[in-house]
């Protein structure tokens, strides 16, 4: 009897330690994980964040949570990320804005973009479209560039915010042409493209999620491709590099990133999810729809990239003279 | 004939088993989160966006399609029985349909704001169908010029909303107008009134000062007097609008219908303006003004009428055209995008059974709403029998709920707690916060329009009266202007606001 009783409680010990071992092993995640988008619901950043959660709910074996922290360019939603506590139960999704134009463009930020975080992965990449209005008698860049040098001071441009991605580029556009437009400043992507199709602006540059179907449907003409590559959507639309303007390339990029000082094994295995579920074909071939690119990397090959784009952003923000205030 | 076929197409879409039950989500769904106070589709829709990612993109347009709409069904209902706002649209609904319940008429403008509902739902469902690619253009006849002269025409209308004092109308106004400039300058990108707080940057939310001025306002209001509503539940005095309630309303009803059907097409106009534009129109017209305010059913038509006319007819150029005029609709775009399909023009065309399908559901969904929302009236009637004490803490928790769900922040709570303390400040020094809302809205869309069409236009201030629609426009505000301030209208002005407050 007692013998019995031994073996039952060894066995019973054996057993609970195998499942003590294994549950460490396999402690990450033990509850759900929060994917913070510094933007509003419904938006492109959001639709990719949620699309993706469906996969990485499943990997991951965690509920994946996507809370959209909006507003103040991205500053309430990276700050949050950035002081929460570093165990992967909090992933930021952000934008070019939010790290590498923001540090640019104001003086105090309540984060840090490199010394915050730690970058998990690059997700996609694109690059935004010039798009002119269908009443300007121009069927290409250099006879835009020709109708507003004929007009200093007299042709309109939206964007959908003082020192947007958008707004940048066509300060870039000024300045590698010496062409002078007028800006005139948006509160979102869709205004500045019904603007555009009403004829009240005369130029945007967007990106190809926004744009494609207007383009499509001829409602606005693409002139050219603000980045390096032609798109597969929009085939016929050539590269700024393929017309002569090869420094018109202002390619915007998003990924994900953990808040620093979260243990390198639990980088690594976000990583490997997350490059997974980016990698799906069904995922590359929808983000390609719209117009981008997926760009999964390494975790030291973003914080690299960070580093670079940190860079350039800040010499084009300088050389654009692109100003808050 | 085609669109006879096309409209066949749409229903055989619709009318199918599943796409019947997750319109039937939708509309219940809907019809939840308008009773509740602060809870609105926005964070509905976001929060149900994951789950319709596995769902056939039809069934899960058409639920959360429901869910808009829905809610503007449901948001007249604790606004009527209550006076809180169940959705923003529905904050003018208060002034008449609060009046109506205390004289023991609840059950008539619960069934007025219904039937209104289901009348402008169908005309604007048919509008939809008919004409929604001519219908969308007028979005782009829209300028900034046109928004400027629109929204100089809504300011002054906003004097007609006033109850009371004049001076005091035109103090909320400004003070509305100055609330409205908190938040982030759009030409430059300085911080006004920001003090140093990120979550005040994008300025202040008008669900959180709506919720504040009218929702918390009214009950720390109402923990002053003791409870009194036996008055107005014992005399409860049938639960459906009499035939001489239906002939004095089915012309507000068909205005509100116009008026909100047009509004909706409008970026940036949408529910909430289409349903102050119409209790406006309809205090201007009415033979005797002086009813407004004190329980007249024309302002529960009207507004509930518009209110849903504007949901529905603000899916045409979502649809049409892939434009979102409002956030619900920048969701719908989103859950479009989840699924793959690009929102655009050519949605119509490639995908058919979408398209119609979607208008399809509209009208399935507003007979769902009718035959779902009549007989509730009676159980929402008796749930005036719950004690206050129950009843506010409830609400107070949903609103709390609604409020911290718009962009996930504690903040928002704390300034919708402070508008309720200025709200209470309102009530006891007899100002009406209906124009402060209005200029609230209106003040930082005008500011806007007028600095991008004065960009555009390279500073000719001529652009305002150059563009037909523009000048029109500005014509009309200054007949109002004229009729609000001329001598010999004066005295109907005096009938107009110098009525007894309640």
């Amino acid at each position: 009897m007692t013998r019995k009783l031994c073996a039952l409680v060894l066995s019973a010990a054996l057993i609970w330690t195998c499942l003590v071992a294994k549950g460490l092993a396999q402690t990450y995640p033990s509850r759900p994980i929060r994917i913070i988008v510094p933007a509003a619901a419904g938006g492109v950043q959001d639709v990719i964040a949620r699309r993706l959660t469906d996969k990485l709910t499943r990997s991951l074996g965690q509920p994946i949570v996507v809370d959209n922290r909006p507003g103040a360019n991205g500053f309430i939603g990276a700050e949050g990320a950035a002081r929460a506590k570093p165990d992967g139960y909090t992933v930021l999704f952000a934008a070019v804005n939010v790290l590498c134009i923001n540090p640019a463009l104001f003086q105090s930020l309540p984060y840090d973009p490199v010394r915050d975080f730690a970058p998990i992965t690059l997700a996609g990449r694109g690059s935004p479209i010039l798009l002119v209005s269908t009443r300007l008698p121009v069927k290409s860049l250099s006879e835009f560039i020709q109708y507003a040098k004929a007009r200093p001071g007299q042709v309109t441009y939206g964007s959908p915010a003082v020192g947007s991605p958008q707004h940048i580029a066509a300060r870039l556009l000024e300045q590698l042409t010496g062409v002078e437009m007028v800006h005139v400043p948006y509160k979102n992507q869709p205004q500045v493209i019904t603007d555009l199709i009403g004829g009240q602006i005369d130029m945007a540059i967007e990106f190809a999620s926004v744009a494609t179907p207007h383009v499509q449907a001829g409602k606005v003409r693409a002139l050219a491709i603000v980045g390096p590559h032609r798109k597969p959507v929009l085939p016929d639309i050539p590269t700024a590099a393929e017309l002569g303007l090869p420094g018109f390339d202002l390619t915007a990029w998003n990924g994900f990133l953990v808040p620093a000082g979260t243990p390198p094994e639990i980088v690594a295995r976000l990583n490997k999810e997350f490059v997974a579920a980016l990698r799906q074909p069904e995922f590359v071939a929808w983000i390609e729809s719209l117009g981008s690119e997926v760009v999964a990397s390494t975790p030291d090959e973003f914080a690299r990239y960070i580093k670079l784009e940190l860079a350039r952003w800040s010499k084009i923000v300088k050389e654009t003279k692109v100003q808050l205030d | 004939m085609e669109l006879l076929s096309n409209l066949a197409q749409g229903f055989a879409v619709a009318l199918t088993a599943v796409n019947l039950l997750y319109c039937l989500i939708g509309v219940v769904l809907g019809t939840l989160i308008g009773v509740l106070p602060g809870i609105g589709p926005v964070a509905t829709i976001a929060m149900l966006l994951p789950i319709t990612f596995n769902l056939p993109p039809v069934s899960a347009l058409i639920m959360l399609a429901g869910i808009y709409y829905g809610a503007q069904y449901g948001g007249s209902t604790t606004a009527i029985l209550v006076n809180l706002p169940g959705e923003a649209s529905s904050v003018v609904t208060m002034l008449d349909g609060y009046q109506m319940a205390r004289q023991g008429r609840a059950g008539p403008a619960l069934a007025i704001a219904a039937i209104g509902s289901f009348f402008a739902g169908c005309v604007s469902t048919l509008l939809l169908a008919m004409f929604s690619p001519p219908l969308a253009e007028i979005a782009f006849k829209f300028g900034p010029a046109e928004y400027f002269s629109l929204m100089v025409l809504g300011l002054i209308a906003a004097v007609v909303l006033a109850r009371g004092s004049l001076l005091k109308a035109l103090g909320m106004i400004v003070l509305g107008l100055l609330l409205g400039l908190v938040g982030t300058d759009v030409n430059s990108g300085t911080q006004r009134y920001v003090f140093g707080l990120p979550e005040l940057s994008d300025g202040l939310g008008f669900v959180v000062v709506g919720m504040g001025l009218f929702a918390f306002a009214e009950i720390v209001r109402n923990l002053e007097v003791t409870e009194t509503r036996e008055v107005f539940t014992a005399n409860v005095t049938g639960l459906m609008p009499t035939v001489k309630d239906l002939k004095a309303s089915w012309k507000a009803i068909l205005r509100g219908t116009g008026l909100g059907s047009l509004l909706g097409i409008l970026p940036g106009g949408g529910a909430v303006l289409a349903s102050f534009a119409a209790y406006t129109l309809e205090k201007r017209v009415a033979k005797d003004p002086s009813r407004f305010g004190k329980g007249a059913i024309e302002g529960v038509a009207s507004p509930e009428s518009a209110n849903n006319a504007a949901a529905q007819t603000s899916f045409i150029p979502m649809l049409t055209l892939g434009i979102p005029p409002n956030p619900v609709m920048a969701l719908m775009i989103g859950a479009m995008t989840i699924q793959g399909i690009q929102p655009g023009p050519q949605v119509m065309t490639q995908r058919p059974d979408l398209f119609w399908g979607m208008i399809a559901s509209m009208w399935v969904g507003n007979l769902l709403l009718l035959a779902l929302n009549l007989p509730l009236i009676g159980i929402w009637v008796r749930l005036l029998r719950v004690p206050y004490r129950l009843l506010y803490p409830a609400i107070m928790l949903f609103c709390c709920i609604g409020v911290y769900s718009l962009s996930n922040q504690t903040m928002d709570v704390v300034l919708t707690a402070a508008f309720g303390l200025l709200g209470y400040l309102f009530v006891k020094l007899d100002c009406e916060p209906a124009p402060l809302l209005l200029g609230f809205i209106l003040g930082p869309m005008m500011e806007e329009n007028l600095r991008r069409a004065m960009l555009i236009s390279r500073g000719d201030w001529s652009v305002f009266v150059t563009r037909p629609l523009s000048l029109t426009l500005l014509l009309v505000a200054a007949v109002l202007l004229l009729m609000i301030v001329a001598p010999a209208v004066r005295k109907t002005r005096e009938e107009t606001f110098q009525e007894s407050a309640r």
